[in-house]
């Protein structure tokens, strides 16, 4: 018998048989470990989907609070609208000051003491009063009827510079000449009214501007001066599927309204600088754009205009945004700054630019700095900046 | 002693013999473990499910008509163009199926090659005759013709009356125009004025006692972030508009803008599932799933292409919107204007 041989013949038997189970492992191994790499990008997959399908990916529930840019650090106080709720930044703090989730279209009084602010409702909404720490909320209008047509929309209140007078944005014309159309115009009430309804005597309310009809109505009044307000002004031409708006002025003394931009300009949310000489406001693009604009501002000039004279403020308009959407601007205290919102990477955020005064009085702006970041602002609410 | 070597190979072989079937074995039970697995994967992830929401929403044929097929389409051009008509109905439940009443009319036309994408809304009001229709002369609103013959019968009036082939259909309900929306994360979009509505249909809640109910609408002018359902509202309402249903008529078209500049800047891939999802249930058309993708990746290349959007309004294109016939308010069409209007965008 040959040893060797048979030996030889068991070693290839061994060898093979190692060889198959070691390549048998190695298939396991491989294997495992491929399936755990797909099945480890799948599940990721699927969380995006997830995430994706899930409501709570909408913009308003994303985030729940305001995150502040370290790129500016804020002097004074900045009221604003999120989530409705309001909120105060100041310094490199930013504070919600009530919880309620009611709050839309605040004004803050020129004191500082008061708020007056909206609640929206179905078919109808309120105007309110509260104190600056969220505290004594009174309602001011109260436009809930058990009947819809004689129900009313209240909206975007602005305090009088001695904070004795609301003036806000109200269709209660409606109920007064019996036509559902009436849009939204310019009333005014004192801001210690209570609960006016319509069953009761109006208490002080008082009509300021009549709207056009079918636009909507006006929109945005602000109290810059005892003297005047400005708003936004709606108004269709021949040949235009959908209204115009430009910026006027109501004369208290004439009790008159007066152009401040052209009729095709298209521009919004006038906010005038602390010593009243510039104009921000906003104006509407083709692309569903808003940008940020500022003019001199000639009270005199506004008044003497005429329809053959130019507007020669107007032509003094000076660009500052020209990209995005962009809305409510708000000047500093002193005037130095100009707040705005501003669309961010999907988010409504606080931006602010610097503001230099040149000796030939026009102003020239800094770099764009963001006060928030990421933290969903509401844009339907102006900011107020003590 | 010889050792028969033969003997013993044959040996070995037998002894291995066995060891290839336990290895034919493992082949199988690995490729059903994988089959399981992948099977799994592909279920729990969601893909059945997107691919059962595809075919849902594709495929879904409507037969042209001999009419149709007769028609002689007045502009060369017009099929180089891809024109898919999107029909955009009012609440479901108020209709049968399969005749519901169109409150929008929207032809999307889009060229490949020179990079051109239309948006041109027909008004729902316009008067137009409707075969097969036997009141006021034949004569209706062009929104009651799905109402009348399906989609069928309002593609083939687009047709006859546009002179432009219709290559596809999409419908979508008011329930998922809002799902659509919230999908995309809603919108955030600049008004072109303060919509007031003192009757706006209340009719998406799913109680049926509230159907044809209304309330007050009122969306502020401001720069916004809006919902599905605020989207909605915003696109829908009418009666606070001078013009109707021309008003109404651009603010869909700016939305849609809005929703190709989002699906621009989207990575699609995390997005589409979820997209076809929310469609499935709510939007028909008959495109088949190559064509869907073929239009997808004709999409994508035209990222930067200009929309152009027009609507067939008064003075130029049709009548103001309060003309009454029979007690209706109707929109008399021009249609020599259109006639011209149409060759020059898609006759050269």
């Amino acid at each position: 018998m040959d040893f060797s041989k048979e030996n030889k013949i068991s070693e290839t038997k061994n060898i093979h048989n190692n060889v198959t189970k070691k390549k048998g492992k190695f298939k396991y191994i491989v294997l495992i470990g491929i399936l755990l790499i797909i099945g480890y990008f799948i599940v990721k997959y699927n969380a995006i989907i997830t995430n994706i399908l899930n409501p709570k990916n909408l913009h308003s529930e994303i985030s729940k609070n305001v995150t502040l840019s370290s790129q500016y650090n804020l002097n004074g106080k900045l009221y604003f609208v999120k989530n409705n709720n309001l909120w105060e930044i100041s310094g490199h703090n930013a504070h919600k000051i009530t919880t309620s989730g009611n709050i839309s279209d605040i004004a803050i009084s020129k004191n500082g003491k008061h708020v007056a602010f909206v609640t929206f409702h179905l078919n109808f909404s309120n105007l309110h009063q509260m104190n600056i720490n969220g505290k004594n909320d009174v309602r001011i209008t109260n436009w809930r009827n058990p009947n819809i047509n004689y129900e009313a929309w209240s909206a975007t209140p602005t305090y009088s510079p001695n904070g004795q007078y609301i003036a806000y944005m109200t269709n209660i014309r409606k109920l007064i000449t019996g036509i559902p159309r009436a849009g939204l115009g310019v009333w005014m009430l004192p801001s210690n009214s209570r609960f006016n309804s319509y069953s009761s005597q109006l208490q002080g309310e008082k009509e300021l501007t009549i709207p056009t009809r079918y636009t909507g109505g006006d929109a945005g009044v602000t109290w810059p001066n005892s003297n005047f307000l400005l708003y936004t002004y709606y108004i269709y031409y021949t040949g235009i599927a959908q209204p115009d708006s430009q910026i006027m002025l109501y004369d208290f003394s004439t009790q008159q309204s007066y152009p401040v931009t052209p009729t095709i300009s298209e521009a919004m949310e006038p906010r005038l600088s602390p010593n009243g000489k510039y104009l921000s406001f906003t104006q509407r693009t083709g692309n569903n754009g808003n940008y940020l604009y500022t003019m001199q501002f000639n009270f005199n000039s506004i008044l003497n205009h005429t329809e053959t004279s130019s507007f020669n403020t107007y032509k003094s308009t000076l660009q500052l945004v020209n990209q995005g959407v962009n809305s409510h601007p708000t000047w500093s205290p002193k005037g130095n700054n100009l707040s705005f919102i501003t669309l961010s990477n999907g988010s409504f955020d606080i931006a602010v630019k610097h503001v230099n005064y040149k000796n030939n009085g026009q102003l020239k702006f800094g770099q764009l700095k963001y006060i928030t970041k990421s933290s969903n602002i509401d844009s339907t609410s102006k900011m107020y900046w003590l | 002693m010889v050792i028969d070597l033969e003997h013993n190979k044959n040996q070995i072989s037998k002894e291995i013999k066995p060891k290839k079937h336990r290895k034919l074995k493992i082949t199988v039970l690995v490729i059903v473990i994988l089959i399981l697995f992948f099977g799994f994967l592909f279920v729990k992830s969601g893909y059945l499910q997107v691919t059962y929401d595809i075919f849902k929403i594709t495929g879904n044929t409507v037969k042209r008509t001999k009419t149709e097929q007769a028609i002689h389409y007045k502009y060369d051009n017009s099929n180089k163009f891809i024109n898919i008509l999107i029909l955009g109905s009012d609440t479901d439940q108020k209709f049968n199926p399969n005749s519901i009443l169109t409150q929008t009319i929207m032809i999307a036309s889009v060229n490949p090659y020179q990079k051109k994408i239309y948006m041109i809304s027909i008004p729902r009001d316009f008067w137009i005759k409707i075969p097969g229709y036997k009141a006021n002369n034949g004569y209706s609103k062009f929104d009651t013709a799905s109402e009348i013959g399906g989609i069928g019968l309002t593609r083939q009036l687009v047709e006859q009356y546009f002179g432009i082939q219709i290559n596809y259909y999409a419908w979508i309900g008011l329930n998922g125009f809002v799902k659509l929306i919230n999908t995309f994360g809603g919108v955030n979009v600049v008004p072109t004025h303060p919509v007031l509505d003192w009757s706006y249909p209340n009719d998406i809640s799913g109680n049926p006692k509230l159907l044809y109910s209304a309330i007050n609408l009122y969306i502020s002018g401001a720069p916004q972030y809006m919902t599905g359902t605020r989207t909605l509202e915003y696109v829908r309402s009418r009666h606070g508009d001078l013009m109707g249903d021309f008003g109404r008529s651009k603010r869909q078209q700016q939305v849609l803008r809005i929703l190709k500049n989002k699906l621009d800047n989207t990575s699609t891939i995390a997005d589409i599932p979820s997209l076809f999802n929310s469609l499935s249930s709510i939007v028909r058309t008959d495109m088949t799933i190559p064509e869907v993708l073929k239009l997808s990746q004709i999409a994508l290349s035209l990222k930067n292409a200009k929309i152009q959007s027009i609507i067939l309004s008064p003075p130029k294109y049709s009548s103001v919107p309060n003309y009454l016939i029979g007690g209706q308010s109707v929109v008399l069409p021009n249609w020599t204007a259109i006639h011209k209007l149409f060759y020059k965008l898609y006759g050269n």
